[in-house]
């Protein structure tokens, strides 16, 4: 067993322990249901074969999450007056996004974020080219979303290279 | 109370975002642009409530609670928006091959 799936075993019982601790609010008696279902949890994990590639970095986290917190603010009150406004001036469209993230838990936390940020929202993922939903016509950069993607590569450590945007293979490379 | 005012505040609020995801919902034309109303508004909605029930809240605990079902929450509704657009545009994309293939098909003739 080499350090890495057992770091990811640890990290794995933590985070489920303490869930269950949260959800429990602390009872002991409550950790006869909750150990075993840790262990499941753990053992699934492991079963399900390669364990995550990498973690969040914790001081990531931190410079994360208020660029989070107020991207998710800025785009609900953006939706809401859209959706309130009586002419609803909306123009939807489709825009394509070339991934420079490579595939992993990265990339999942990109895609899913996209879907926060104000007036996109992430639709399909086709060959490292990911289907971007637009409530306000193309604009012409994706300035929002390689903003969004340059973030989310410093959360977990991974340097973007920077590649031009009409060339058709970018890529990245872990640090 | 200022807390228990500015509780109310936030609570208000998210009922707010509540409506405006409900009203996006009925009102946009399509199913692509009704998730962006159901995923965003719905989300800042309940990041509202909970911001004002962790006011009302005495134990960090509890705290911890209420923010955990914001954040599974959150993460249901991200993943599930993905998949249901994903799926509708599939769909779609397989429509419109059916409908070109129809029209390859009846164009041919003498």
């Amino acid at each position: 067993m080499n350090r890495h799936i057992a770091s990811s075993i640890v990290s794995t019982a933590l985070l489920s322990g303490f869930i269950w601790w949260i959800l429990s609010d602390g009872v002991w008696a409550s950790w006869i249901i909750g150990l075993p279902t840790i262990l499941l949890i753990v053992g699934w994990n492991l079963n399900q074969g390669t364990p995550s590639q990498s973690l969040p970095r914790f001081f990531g986290l931190l410079e994360f999450l208020p660029y989070f917190l107020w991207e998710s603010l800025r785009g609900g009150i953006d939706v809401a007056r859209l959706a309130l406004a009586p002419n609803m001036p909306i123009d939807p469209c489709f825009t394509v996004y070339d991934l420079r993230l490579p595939k992993g838990p990265a990339q999942r936390v990109f895609i899913n974020t996209v879907s926060l940020l104000p007036g996109t929202l992430s639709a399909d993922l086709l060959r490292e080219k990911l289907i971007v939903h637009r409530l306000r016509g193309a604009p012409d950069d994706d300035q929002d979303l390689r903003e969004c993607e340059q973030r989310v590569a410093r959360l977990y450590g991974l340097t973007l290279t920077d590649a031009d945007p009409s060339q058709s293979n970018p890529g990245a490379s872990w640090s | 109370m200022s807390l228990e005012f500015l509780s109310v505040l936030l609570a208000t609020a998210g009922v707010l975002f509540f409506f405006a995801g409900a009203m996006g919902l009925l009102r946009f034309p399509d199913v692509y642009s009704r998730l962006h109303a159901l995923t965003k508004a719905d989300n800042l909605g309940l990041g509202l409530i909970v911001a004002a029930g962790i006011l009302q809240l005495p134990s960090p605990a509890q705290w911890l609670k209420l923010i955990l079902i914001w954040l599974m929450v959150m993460l249901s509704g991200a993943v599930t928006c993905h998949l249901v657009a994903r799926r509708a545009r599939r769909i779609d994309s397989h429509l419109d091959k059916t409908f070109e293939s129809d029209l390859q098909q009846k164009e041919p003739g003498p």
